[in-house]
């Protein structure tokens, strides 16, 4: 779907858009955070949906906490941070200045209190407006947020499917965190519809024809 | 319409307050007034960040001009940033509110709105919740440790700590099984010592486990970490030995045992001598289960018992 040269364009925008929501993390919790993207790929919805194509490890079916920003106007769709939930706990923890170590045995899922959501729910809130007010700078238009809503839930292997079904397609950020010397990995996935994916697109050509000149 | 809306927000049970482009606060509603101590006719027109200097950290700043100039909402956690609001006169000690800033438009201008809920008490009973699941982790580990306990006193010995009766069962059942697998041999031998009546009725009970005690320790040194030695109760002792090429290897470890049991055990300044009586089955020669074996074994000690003592047979078909 990117060729190599877009793919190299869209990974060093997004991760100049995390650093901005990293930096902001940071100052919020009084702790050094990075946030890096090693990997983007941009995937039609229809090839997931018919099983061409793998979806993230992250989704392997089990207990995931998601949570998800909608937004509109030119730049249209809907925006999902996902975490495995040890990592998800984790990361509050880490943010929370809690004990790091979780109990053994990954049969057992960590126990989630409301204000642990409140937590992820800030976090993404910070991250996900960061990447969408971003993309809507790119593209010099408006965008307008809703605030996340965050939820723990259990996936199976055909709700994971179910659970993209929003948009025309997938541009998926796989996301590392590291706080306070633990790494902690996620998924920014943005579901898109079709006009904002040209948008897109072209805005990234329009950078790289820049770049020839 | 504009007046019910207006009333409706004073009673919104949360604090709802309305900023222009300037911070300015445009719109204070009665659960601030109450919440706060500060009335309308105090707040509106002033700047908030100035009035409450909790709203002038950066996060919140960050999330009005997110809110202002690229239509932003924000959440911020009582989790993460405590206190925005400081409520008139609480005595409660740490205060924790939730604060949602969303933007606002009407009649092209633009606004903010916050919310701001009190969770000060949710915060307080997810502490008590988070103390509560700690004590049950740390009563269910308790548990497990006592179980754990219970399971080992079940299958062991309380004198001696070597398994029991019902353990030996067990271990031998397991290596039949693994002996008729593997086509090998294995031998049982019943160990009974001898005089032992005599240091009991002579020193006492407390002397007799003593002994006993230290008659476990010596033969455990013996042993190989494949073989089981257990107590069948008084002065009686059972013992596996598994993987054995033929009676010879049985035999030599009995002679050690033999030979070690002659040295003296010292103890109260006293030196006891103690010998012993072995009498040792095989498998699959002269039985194939647990309870055979053990009975043949029983009865080649006994008649070690019966004649000269300190010393070990096998069993044949003769006895």
């Amino acid at each position: 779907m990117l060729n190599p040269l877009q793919k190299d364009v869209l990974t060093e925008l997004v991760n100049v858009y995390v650093g901005y929501a990293a930096n902001l993390l940071s100052e919020m919790v009084g702790l050094r955070i990075l946030l890096s993207v090693p990997r983007v790929e941009l995937i039609p919805e229809a090839e997931m949906e018919q099983g061409g194509l793998p979806l993230p490890e992250i989704f392997s079916p089990g207990h995931i906490v998601s949570s998800y920003i909608s937004f509109g106007q030119d730049f249209r769709g809907k925006a999902f941070l996902v975490f495995p939930v040890q990592q998800a706990k984790l990361l509050v923890n880490a943010c929370t200045g809690e004990q790091l170590l979780l109990e053994e045995g990954d049969a057992v899922p960590p126990r989630f209190l409301d204000t642990d959501f409140d937590v992820l729910k800030e976090i993404s809130n910070l991250i996900l407006n960061a990447v969408i007010g971003e993309f809507g700078n790119l593209l010099e238009t408006r965008v307008v947020f809703t605030v996340p809503e965050v939820e723990l839930i259990d996936v199976t292997e055909s709700d994971q499917r179910l659970f993209l079904k929003d948009g025309v397609y997938i541009l998926i950020l796989h996301t590392t965190f590291t706080v306070a010397e633990i790494q902690v990995q996620g998924v920014i996935m943005i579901a898109l519809n079709l006009n904002s994916v040209s948008c897109l697109l072209q805005k990234i050509d329009a950078l790289l024809e820049g770049q020839d000149v | 319409m504009f007046k019910l809306a207006y009333l409706a927000l004073d009673k919104v049970n949360q604090g709802i307050i309305i900023l222009d482009k300037d911070l300015k606060i445009f719109f204070w509603n009665a659960w601030l007034e109450q919440y706060t101590g500060k009335s309308q006719d105090e707040t509106i027109g002033q700047k908030l960040p100035q009035l409450f200097p909790d709203l002038s950290r950066k996060p919140c700043l960050d999330a009005f001009q997110g809110a202002l100039f690229h239509q932003q909402s924000r959440f911020l956690s009582g989790a993460l940033h405590h206190c925005f609001i400081a409520p008139a006169g609480d005595i409660r000690k740490d205060v924790r509110q939730n604060l949602l800033v969303e933007p606002l438009y009407c009649d092209d201008e633009e606004y903010i709105l916050l919310q701001i809920s009190d969770l000060t008490g949710h915060y307080s009973r997810v502490k008590q919740l988070k103390h509560m699941i700690k004590e049950i982790d740390n009563e269910y580990e308790q548990v497990r440790a006592a179980e754990k306990i219970n399971r080992f006193k079940a299958f062991h010995d309380a004198l001696t700590g070597l398994p029991n009766r019902y353990l030996f069962y067990d271990r031998l059942d397991n290596a039949i099984s693994m002996a008729q697998r593997n086509k090998e041999m294995l031998a049982v031998a019943f160990l009974d010592l001898d005089g032992f009546k005599e240091v009991n009725d002579s020193y006492g009970h407390e002397a007799g486990d003593l002994l006993l005690q230290a008659v476990a320790e010596r033969l455990r040194e013996l042993l190989r970490e494949s073989d089981t030695l257990a107590r069948l109760g008084g002065d009686e002792f059972l013992l596996i030995f598994p993987q054995i090429k033929g009676e010879a290897d049985a035999a030599t470890i009995a002679e050690k045992i033999l030979a070690a049991l002659a040295y003296p055990f010292m103890f109260w300044g006293l030196e006891i001598y103690l010998t012993a009586s072995i009498g040792i089955s095989l498998y699959p020669k002269d039985a194939k289960d647990s309870r055979n074996l053990i009975n043949k074994a029983d009865l080649a000690m006994y008649q070690v018992k019966n004649s000269e003592k300190n010393d070990y047979h096998f069993y044949n078909s003769s006895i």
